[in-house]
């Protein structure tokens, strides 16, 4: 009997283990001990400077307008972030606000709260506070499935200059707009410096045209002209400006001026450093022109000049939105939370520039200019383009007014892309989209790099997306681009 | 199983020295050439910054820098909080795993056990076909409540069918039925028997799946990433992944021209280097004391007879 | 399924048995075997057989609903082989299976006779200080993700920075694009894969041979055998049922690959697909922009099934030639 007793001990050991982790406890913070309502904000990054002050500082603002709700955030890591937005909305976990990875798609796919009757209900200042192109944009199927985020509402891309370089071998870059214009810089760069990347693109790159857009990302062969002239629905690679960009692109592989291996690396040039002479950059009204880059760069000028033409795209206004589960026990603190981040301005400011007196202080009080002190701690400032309202931002002392009255200005003259709001609904099409999914990451960084020859790589990649079922999607693109036209007549 | 010694058992069992050194240089140039990767990720490491952007990765760079450490440094305790971590996981999880593992598989070797070949297929089966990973998170977090919680680093890997059969092919091989049949004739129980007799018969097999399992648990990080959402619990190789994912998220943004944005948020490519040193160096300087109890076990079954 | 019920019935046919004794006996040393498979099996079912269901999504267009995933899972409906079609309806498919196999074949004829040869000789060292140094030092490159061997690589194949290129251009040839070339890139992925798997894969023939009772060697001596023959007659049988074992278990996995080495080892580039695109690349190519989890469980359910197939075929042929190395 002994030893029986020792079998059970060892069985009962382990069952033990397994039961003991079983009754582990699942508490899930639903209110704290104040008895306040917690709203959970997720979102990626990591770590937020001075914590625990700032967090108190921004529910003390927070609650002269809503006392019962309190604000929490929890950040994930940039690099975990797909994965683990992947699994716990798929699992149905429950959550107040979550910022969204591939917004339109996974709305469609019904992972989101509708929260348009909810947002006219608690958050009608913020709604009216956020430029209405932001709304269009996440609008999906006349819905909308996630709070935006009012930032860089339209944005264009840029040919950004090191300034070391121009000015060492006197390069004059002004009227550069174009890739072609481009050649004769790069030539000149080349010349002097053959060792350091003239056009410093790495894996990943997709060339810009000056005004496309892309209903399913630009990683997919789908494209609109964006200003609204054509309807089409079309595959870029073979348009014509395209091709002509393509090959502009090749030409500068072949002359060196592309590194070799643009196409397999991940290096990244980073702005600051000289490694680069030319890099093309995405720029909005929040940018300030050239200032936000400079910034990045550590004080180093880095001169800008437009290559495609700005839009209000849906890509702009999807670009940092907040999605609620449709199980959120708090979906009114959810709004409020949201409302009071888009309407004020100093919990606004203290989520992103810390707490006043520790982080930055006034420089001028009445033009909202700041200066950042010592306790700030920028890798751990909270960015601005994924946190509220941004015109509520007090901005530092070297952005004059006149800077924010270009940027009002342009945000105002900007045109919406004809395709804004247009969301298309691609689930009957799931075994061709893979497929041409599969065919695209063969050819798209080879002919955006410039790695490949144009003309024939096109010709092979146009007979395989054929035989994906390329022509299926676009029918189905087309069709549901029209009606979404009409629609918005 | 009566042994004979007339001869060291050395001489009869080892290769001659002409034919061992033959096989030194094999087995040397080979091990130098594993050995060689991680030199060269200690260089990288040591790189300047803006020499692996503009040269690309060498083995001798222009210049050295120890600026990748200095970011280290500033994660100040957590290397060293996470290291424990992996330590106490590894431990305790081994000692589980090769546990459950071991009794499951003596089951199985059985030919008296009435179900064991129902046993073999029903691990067998889990071999093959893949839970899926939703599933799998809410068995532990909603089933067993283990959000954030060590035991989801340990439980998930507790038991190994792939080991299972390993150890079930050992027992078969290296513990003669014979014996066990005249032990119970002796009187002695099940349990007695594979505690005082099968046990020590069977420790070069138990030896290799506990290193096996060791080696598992200590590179685990998938776990890490699914169930642990603060910072308490995050083993070695999670911190190490977690900036190899930073830095490759950092490089789609900006290849499509969108870095300014994040860029400041997220440390640079040498630093996944020292990274890499940091989290493998600790196992290269604790296996070897491992590594000697696990040869001591693997041959003592070969000595003992 | 069935044996299932009979671990159920047994308590139940104690109290019909007649001859008492024999039976209680038989019923203890069953009992002591059934709480030694206790653990495992609580295990299995927790972490495998209950989420394991969930594979049903493959066969379902699923539908999100907010009373969570189980009850999605219970109420979306049911398509057929609907999620399977982009799988095998691909113009890739017979190069991605010509590509997934050829490896893994390949992987498991090198594999073996590696790890086999590596285990063996280094059973047979004389010194163990150096038995240590080679064993620490093999078991390196498995510490090392793909991810981080791929820099490690591109320091050696780069088409301007490499080394192997420096050496090219510096005698006066043009250097080589590895990245864009796909006939080298068989050999690297072989050699790379081989390479990285070589310390771990020892280990176990390793542990085998060094386990065999010194006897056996002995006697072969005083039959006058050499060490070769001794290998031939004494190691190689005593390795042969792990060997087997090894055998039909990877046979189960030829419809996988491991993804690192095929999807980071080449740096993801296009130019090389033809001869690096396995199931596992080309599914995760395929679905990471739609991250559609229908598909995706279809996807591993037909690496699973033709798995299942292959092992069970394996085992057949086995049990026939060699009976006590079978698995079931």
């Amino acid at each position: 009997m002994v030893q029986v007793k020792h079998a059970l001990a060892l069985a009962a050991t382990a069952a033990s283990v397994l039961l003991l982790a079983a009754c582990g406890k699942s508490s899930s913070g639903d209110s704290s001990s104040n008895g306040k309502t917690v709203v959970t904000l997720i979102q990626p990054g990591s770590g937020i400077q001075n914590e625990k002050k700032l967090m108190a500082a921004a529910n003390k603002e927070l609650q002269k307008k809503y006392p019962n709700v309190e604000l929490k955030i929890k950040q994930i890591d940039w690099g975990d972030y797909p994965q683990k937005f992947n699994v716990m909305t798929t699992s149905g976990e429950s959550y107040d606000l979550m910022f969204a990875e591939d917004y339109a798609n996974n709305a469609a796919k019904g992972l989101f709260q509708d929260q348009t009757s909810l947002i006219k209900k608690y958050a009608k200042p913020a709604y009216n506070a956020i430029d209405p192109a932001y709304w269009k944009g996440v609008t999906v199927n006349g819905k909308i499935y996630g709070f935006p985020t009012n930032a860089n509402v339209f944005s264009k891309t840029v040919l950004a200059f090191n300034s070391t370089y121009t000015k060492k071998y006197g390069i004059d870059v002004k009227g550069v707009n174009s890739y072609q214009d481009a050649t004769k810089v790069l030539a000149q760069f080349h010349a002097k410096n053959p060792s350091t990347a003239a056009f410093s693109i790495v894996k990943g790159y997709r060339i810009v045209p000056k005004a496309m857009s892309y209903p399913l990302g630009n990683n997919f062969p789908f494209a609109v002209d964006a200003t609204g002239k054509s309807t089409k629905v079309f595959n870029p690679y073979d348009n014509d400006e395209m091709m002509k960009d393509m090959k502009t692109l090749h030409s500068w592989y072949q002359k060196g001026y592309i590194p070799k291996d643009a196409a397999t690396s991940s290096t990244t040039y980073n702005a600051g450093t000289d490694t680069w002479f030319m890099q093309t950059q995405t720029n909005g009204p929040f940018d300030y022109g050239n200032q936000a880059l400079n910034t990045a760069a550590g004080g180093k000028e880095i001169i800008i000049n437009d290559l495609s033409e700005p839009f209000k795209n849906t890509s702009d206004a999807q670009m940092a939105v907040y999605v609620m589960s449709k199980t959120s026990k708090h979906q009114k603190a959810a709004m409020q939370v949201m409302n009071a981040i888009n309407t004020d301005k100093k919990l606004e400011n203290t989520l992103v520039w810390g707490v006043e007196g520790e982080q930055w202080k006034f420089t001028n009080e009445k033009t909202g200019s700041i200066k950042t002190l010592k306790g700030y701690d920028a890798p751990k400032a909270l960015g601005a383009w994924l946190n509220g309202n941004n015109k509520l931002l007090y901005t530092k002392d070297n952005i004059t007014t006149a800077d924010k009255a270009t940027r009002d200005k342009s945000i105002k003259d900007t045109p919406e892309s004809a395709a804004l709001g247009f969301n298309p609904d691609t689930s009957s099409v799931k075994t061709e989209l893979t497929n041409i999914s599969n065919v695209m990451s063969k050819y798209a960084d080879i002919l955006n790099t410039g790695t490949a020859e144009p003309k024939s790589t096109v010709k092979k990649m146009d007979a395989e997306l054929k035989q994906a079922g390329y022509a299926k999607v676009q029918k189905l693109l087309q069709k549901q681009y029209d009606a979404f036209l009409k629609s918005e007549k | 199983m009566r042994k004979k010694k007339t001869v060291t058992a050395e001489d009869i069992r080892k290769f001659s020295s002409g034919t061992n050194l033959f096989f030194n240089i094999v087995l040397g140039i080979f091990a130098l050439s594993c050995v060689l990767p991680f030199v060269f990720i200690i260089i990288l490491s040591l790189t300047k910054e803006t020499d692996i952007t503009q040269f690309g990765y060498q083995f001798w760079p222009k210049h050295w820098s120890l600026g990748s450490y200095q970011y280290l440094g500033n994660m100040g305790g957590q290397i060293f909080k996470s290291l424990a971590v992996t330590i106490f996981v590894t431990v305790v999880g081994t000692v589980i795993n090769t546990t459950f593992v071991s009794t499951y598989a003596y089951a199985i070797s059985r030919p008296n056990f009435k179900f064991a070949r129902f046993f073999t297929i029903f691990a067998l089966i889990s071999l093959l076909f893949t839970p899926g990973m939703v599933p799998t998170y809410l068995v532990v977090t909603k089933m067993l409540g283990l959000q954030d919680n060590v035991w989801s680093l340990i439980l998930p890997m507790s038991f190994s069918v792939w080991n299972v059969l390993i150890m079930r092919t050992f027992y078969m091989t290296s513990v003669p039925e014979a014996i066990v049949e005249s032990a119970r004739m002796d009187g002695a129980s099940e349990f007695r028997t594979f505690r005082s007799i099968v046990v020590p018969l069977a420790v070069p097999g138990i030896a290799t799946i506990s290193l096996f399992t060791t080696l598992s648990y200590w590179n685990d990080w998938f776990n890490a990433l699914l169930y642990m959402s603060s910072s308490t619990w995050i083993p070695l190789q999670y911190l190490l992944v977690k900036i190899q994912n930073d830095i490759s998220v950092l490089a789609q943004q900006a290849a499509q021209g969108g870095a300014t944005q994040i860029a400041n948020q997220i440390p640079q490519e040498g630093m996944r280097f020292a990274v890499v040193v940091v989290a493998t160096l600790p196992i290269a300087i604790t296996y070897p004391f491992f590594q000697k109890y696990f040869v001591k076990g693997m041959t003592i079954g070969g000595v003992k007879g | 399924m069935d044996s299932s019920t009979a671990v159920a019935q047994a308590p139940a046919t104690k109290q019909s048995g007649t001859t008492k004794r024999g039976f209680m006996r038989t019923l203890k040393d069953n009992g002591t075997y059934l709480l030694f498979v206790l653990p495992g099996t609580l295990f299995l079912i927790v972490f495998f057989y209950i989420p394991v269901l969930a594979n049903v999504v493959a066969f379902q267009n699923f539908q999100y609903d907010p009373q969570g995933f189980v009850y999605s899972l219970i109420h979306s409906p049911f398509v057929g082989f609907k999620n399977f079609e982009f799988f095998f309806h691909s113009a890739d498919f017979g190069l991605v299976l010509r590509n997934t196999v050829g490896y893994s074949l390949t992987f498991l004829g090198l594999n073996f006779v590696f790890a086999i040869f590596f285990g063996i000789v280094m059973s047979q060292m004389r010194s163990k200080r150096l038995l240590k140094v080679y064993q620490t030092s093999m078991l390196f490159p498995y510490f090392l993700s793909w991810a981080i061997l791929a820099y490690f690589l591109y320091a050696f194949l780069s088409t301007d920075k490499g080394v192997i290129n420096h050496l090219i251009t510096g005698s006066g040839g043009t250097a080589i694009d590895f990245y864009n070339n796909p006939t080298f890139w068989p050999f690297i992925i072989i050699f790379m894969g081989v390479w990285k798997g070589i310390g771990y894969n020892s280990i176990l023939y390793f542990a085998t041979a060094s386990g065999i009772d010194p006897s056996y060697y002995d006697a072969a001596m005083i039959d006058g055998a050499n060490k070769w023959q001794q290998i031939k007659n004494v190691t190689l049988p005593h390795i042969l049922p792990v060997a087997t074992l090894m055998l039909i278990l990877n046979i189960g996995g030829i419809f996988r690959s491991d993804f690192g080495l095929f999807y980071l080892l080449p740096r993801e580039s296009g130019t090389l697909i033809n001869v690096t695109q396995t199931f596992d690349t080309y599914i995760y190519r395929a679905l990471t922009t739609t991250n559609d989890i229908g598909m995706s469980t279809a996807a591993g359910l037909v690496q699973s099934v033709v798995g299942a197939v292959l092992i069970i075929i394996t085992n057949l042929i086995v049990r026939k030639k060699q009976p006590e190395a079978a698995l079931f």
